[in-house]
Parts: C-alpha cells; structure tokens; sequence
C-alpha cells in the first residue's frame, strides 16, 4: 500500500465512529535484516490527529518555534498514537481499530527531544 | 585577502535584492517624492533579511539542504508547488526587468538604443552562466556592483543639510501631495524588495555552490551581515541623493538617466562613468542571480541535479531551464514593454510568495535534523515570527494598494 | 537522531521523513530526485517499509545506504537519470563547453 493512499485515511474506533485521521506513520528500524546488512523500517503504528490534517510540520517533536508549534497543535486538536497491533483492518477509505477513543494513548507519551 | 573575497556571495546576492534595476528606479523615486521619510523601512528590510539569511546560510552549513529543497519537504508537494510557481514568476519577471536594465545601462553609455543591445545582453548573461566559475561570477560582480558606493560619495560632496535629511528620517510619515496610500504601497514594496525570495534562494543555493560544511558557519554569517547592510547603505544612499537633489524642485524620477544624475551633478565625468559601471555591474549581476534562481528553484522543487559545481551536461534540466527563461526574457522585451514596470507586476507574486518562502525556513531553523545543535534561540524566533507577520501583512495589504494607487501614483 | 527509550531501533517518521525527500546516489553523490511515495507491505509480518517511489521508478528498500537530511541509495542499475539524460543528449550536449568543469 501506498504512503500517500494512507495519509489522511479517517480512523474509526471500535463503535464505527470517526476518531481523527492518519497524519503520519511511525518507523522503527529493526525489521528483519535486509540484503545491504541494514535493518528494515518496520511499521510500528500509526499518528492519529483529531481534526484529519496531514501536515504536522514535525511538530510531533518538541521542537520551536514555541508559538508556531502550539498554533499547528491547535489546529490539529488531540494527537494520538495507535500502535500496529491495535489496528484491526484497513477497507477502501477508512482504518478500523478495536480500541475506543478514550483508550488512546496521546503521542507525547513518545514524543523525542 | 580570501578572507575579503569570501563575503562576495553575500554582496551579490545583496546588489541583486537591493540595488537591482527595479530597486534602483524605486529607491530614486521614493527620495524624489517622500524625502528620508520611508528610510525606516529600508533598515528595517535589511534586518528582516539578515535574520532569515542567516537561518539559510547555518542550515546548508550544517545539513547542505538548499532553501526550496526544505520548501517542498516541510510544506509538502502541492503547497509547495504554489510557493514554486508565485516565487519563480516573481524571479522571472524580475530576470526580464534585469536583462532589460543591462540594455539601458548600455544605452546610457552608448547613446544606441536598449532594445539594439538586448540580444547581446541575454547571450551575455548566459554565457557567464555557462563558462565562468561560481566564486570568480560572484567576486567579479559583487566587487563592480560595489562601486554603487559613489552615491554614497556623490551625497556627500552634494553638501546637503545632513539636520535635514535626519529630520525626514525620523519622521515616518507622507509629505507634499502623497497620502498615506502611497505612503504605504511604496513601504511594502521597499519591504517586499528587500526580503524578496530569489534573494534566500540564491544564498542558500550559493551556499552549496560554495561546498560551505559547518566549518564554514562564521564564513555563512559574516557573508550575511556584511553583505545585506551594504546593500542597505546603497539603497539609503540612492534615496538621499535624489532626497537632495529632486525633491526640493518637485522633479519625479522615472528613468535610469535621471537616477544618475545626482552623480553626475556632484562628480562630473569621472562619477558618471564609474556609476554607469556599477549599474551595469549591479543589473547584470542581478540578472545572473535570478537566472540562476530561476534555475535552482525548479531544480529543487523536483529534486534534479543543480548546480554550477557539476559539468553542465550533468545538470542538463537546471542548465535547459534557464536558457528557456533568458530565452523568454528577451522575447518578452523586444516587445519594447518598460523593464521597470515588469517589476511592478511581479509584487502581485512576490506577495503570495514571501510568508510561502519565509515560514519553512523558519520552522527548519529550529530543526535538530538539520541543524544539530545550532537552533534558533528566543530571540531569533521572536524576531522570525514577527517578520513573518509582517510578510503576511505585507502581503495582504500589497494588492489592495496597489489597485488604489494605481501602482503608486 | 536519538531514540525512544523503549525500543532499540532508530525511530522515524513516514511522512516527515522520508517523504519529499531529496534522493541522493552513492556511488558519485549525484542528486536523483525526490521520494514521492512510500510502498509499504502491510500484509508482511511485520509490516515493512517495502520501497520509494520515485517519479516512475521503484527503489526497493535494500538499495536504501543511509537517511539523514536527505536519503542516501544504491542506484547500480536502476534508470533515475532518464529524463536527464534525454534533455542531455537532445539539447545540452550540442552546446559547446557542456562537458567542461567551471572548477
């Protein structure tokens, strides 16, 4: 599947409503070893943002402008992370999970910086 | 003696945002018609873009990432295609009004007509793009443009009551028949010249060009800030010396002769001809830096090789781009348009185009991917953010005026 | 870039990193575009990224060298110059001084 088709995808939590949208996807380097003796960039989860925009502009991270940063959080409402085992399925236009919103964990539990 | 050289990029790139042909008319006619009174916002101009500059120049430093390669990532491609086609438009028009000002700086020399030198004028501009070196292009045109500085001189020896110009100065308001319109309108395109995109474009691009590594950060910044201050000096220096000359006779300045004159009142023959190779230097220069902007903007955007640093047919797109606009740029003036005025229309584009430019430079200058551990502190960011409120301002406002105005009138 | 305390891999993320990137060939440094989509193989276990699309061409992840301010690959016998190289024989190479250095 393409990064692009799953961008922007809405979420739905285990009762069919929508949580948020796909805003990025979370890599984790240490997939299966590959050929050039470098790990694999494994899908660890997804970045739900409650008001379904796509650009974070790395505002995910704890980096300044301070002002910017909580103007893009603003926009974006709630951010969560929705780790790969938790998504049950993915249909033509929507991610499904077992969780229900109020299970979420919010992504700064995992932000860096 | 390298140590003097290696500031000349940030001089080019200044001549071509403060003192090319638009600029040099601008600056002319705002002395003959508003005194010192709008020299506020030339200062505050080179402070803007010293500030961001100086973002552009540590991130190639440290990541050697070029400004519109950071343009595409963080806003993505479609916004980025906006800020693309708003910038490059701006860029191209302002390489028309360039080649356009070569030509009439050699018509002022000559006495032939502009449009006769035209053709030689965009074969020239291209043939230095093709064969001369990036270092030796910028130091010869940075230096030459540099003798802009007998304005400077020429004020001076016009004896004028300095009280005078200081009082102008300091009083941030319209004179005369102006009202606050045009006092506006003429504010915001002072502001929008100063901080003009292809100017980012150029330094960061020059940056790589200049194969700059984070040892070469003290090198970036006093490029920056002894570069944009001359460039401001300049641009005052014109401003006073029309301030001086024309506005206690009423006189408008509208052609590159009358915005000469001044040197040649005050410095005979010899002032004359050394400012006639400054323009010209200064044109031309400009006319390299949007050329090759125009070229490393498209690059960037979509992701192909650049660059004088590599053989020319191993940039082959970049190299075709830009034959394709000098191309253009002498088509669209042997239509005989004005130059200058081609500048004026490029303000509607530079108004979408600035915040576009600015605010992803601003965000990756924060940015530890890119910078490791030279982030912006407070203070930048403080300054940053409120220039890009001031873009955005200045962007709102530039349209709307520029219809009520007519174009400053 | 620093990890999360919890896992032992480098974290990155799709979209900010990797996407719009500038691509970079190994062997000579060259530029070779931008990355304008991820694959991803979600039906793999785990799911991996798979390869990077660019323009027309399918860079699969083990041709991935390295990610930093931009991405790193091992293009051997892939055709990422195409359109380059077109541009380069058709109109570039007829102008006298192209393969020249300006150095």
């Amino acid at each position: 599947m393409r990064l692009n088709d799953l961008l922007g995808r809405r979420v739905l939590d285990t009762h069919g409503d929508v949580i948020g949208g796909v805003a990025d996807v979370r890599l984790v380097q240490d997939g299966p070893m590959l050929v050039s003796m470098q790990r694999a960039l494994r899908v660890d989860g997804l970045i739900v943002v409650e008001n379904r925009a796509t650009r974070l502009f790395g505002y995910e991270r704890h980096v300044g402008p301070e002002l910017l940063r909580r103007l893009v959080h603003w926009r974006l409402g709630e951010v969560w992370y929705l780790p790969w085992d938790d998504v049950e399925d993915i249909t033509d236009d929507a991610v499904t999970t077992a969780r229900s919103r109020t299970d979420l964990h919010r992504l700064e539990d995992f932000a860096r910086y | 003696m390298k140590k003097v050289l290696g500031v000349t990029l940030g001089i080019l790139t200044a001549i071509g945002g403060f003192v090319d042909i638009g600029d040099l008319v601008t600056n002319a006619l705002v002395g003959a018609r508003f005194g010192l009174h709008l020299a506020w916002v030339v200062i505050v101009g080179v402070i803007g873009i010293c500030l961001y500059a100086e973002m552009c120049g540590r991130v190639v430093a440290m990541s050697g990432r070029p400004v519109f390669d950071l343009i595409r990532e963080r806003l993505g491609p479609r916004t980025g295609l906006l800020t693309l086609v708003a910038s490059f438009l701006v860029t191209l028009l302002t390489l028309i009004a360039e080649i356009g000002g070569v030509a009439l700086a050699f018509e002022l020399a000559s006495g032939v007509n502009y449009l006769l030198w035209m053709p030689l004028a965009a074969f020239a501009v291209w043939l230095v793009i093709w064969r001369v070196k990036f270092s030796r292009l910028e130091q010869v045109f940075g230096l030459m443009g540099l003798l802009l500085v007998v304005f400077a001189v020429a004020l001076f020896k016009l004896g004028p009551d300095w009280g005078e110009l200081l009082h102008q100065a300091t009083r941030p308001h319209p004179i005369g028949h102006e009202d606050w319109s045009t006092y506006a309108y003429f504010a915001i395109a002072l502001f929008g010249a100063a901080m003009t995109p292809y100017e980012v474009f150029f330094f960061s691009s020059g940056g790589v060009e200049e194969k700059w590594t984070r040892r070469d950060l003290v090198t970036a910044r006093s490029n920056v800030f002894v570069g944009f201050p001359l460039g401001g000096i300049l641009s005052l220096a014109i401003m006073g010396c029309t301030a001086v000359l024309f506005l206690p006779a009423g006189i408008q300045v509208g052609t590159l002769g009358q915005v000469t004159l001044p040197v040649a009142v005050a410095l005979g023959k010899i002032g004359l001809a050394i400012v006639l190779i400054g323009v010209f230097a200064a044109t031309f220069g400009a006319a390299l830096e949007t050329a090759l902007s125009c070229g490393y903007t498209i690059a960037q955007y979509r992701g192909w090789q650049w660059g004088k640093l590599v053989r020319p047919r191993e940039a082959s797109r970049f190299h075709v781009v830009m034959i394709v606009c000098i191309v253009l740029a002498m088509l669209t003036l042997l239509t005989s348009v004005d130059p200058v005025l081609v500048t004026e229309y490029s303000v509607v584009f530079a108004a979408m185009a600035l915040p576009l430019t600015y605010l992803p430079i601003l965000i990756v200058a924060n940015d530890p991917d890119y910078v490791g551990k030279e982030t912006n502190g407070p203070l930048r960011n403080a300054f940053g953010l409120v220039y890009l409120a001031l873009l955005v301002v200045a962007s709102l406002a530039a349209i709307p005026l520029m219809i009520i105005t007519k174009g400053g009138q | 870039m620093p990890r999360t305390p919890d896992t032992s891999g480098r974290v990155l993320h799709a979209q900010l990193h990797l996407l719009d990137r500038q691509l970079i060939d190994q062997a000579d440094g060259h530029l070779a575009g931008k990355i304008d989509d991820v694959e991803l193989d979600l039906d793999a276990d785990p799911p991996v990224v798979a390869a990077l699309i660019t323009g027309r061409e399918r860079i699969t992840a083990r041709r991935i060298a390295a990610i930093d301010t931009a991405v790193t690959v091992v293009v051997e016998d892939l055709d990422l110059d195409y359109y380059d190289n077109w541009v380069e024989n058709h109109v570039i190479a007829k102008i006298p001084g192209a393969g020249d250095a300006t150095e």
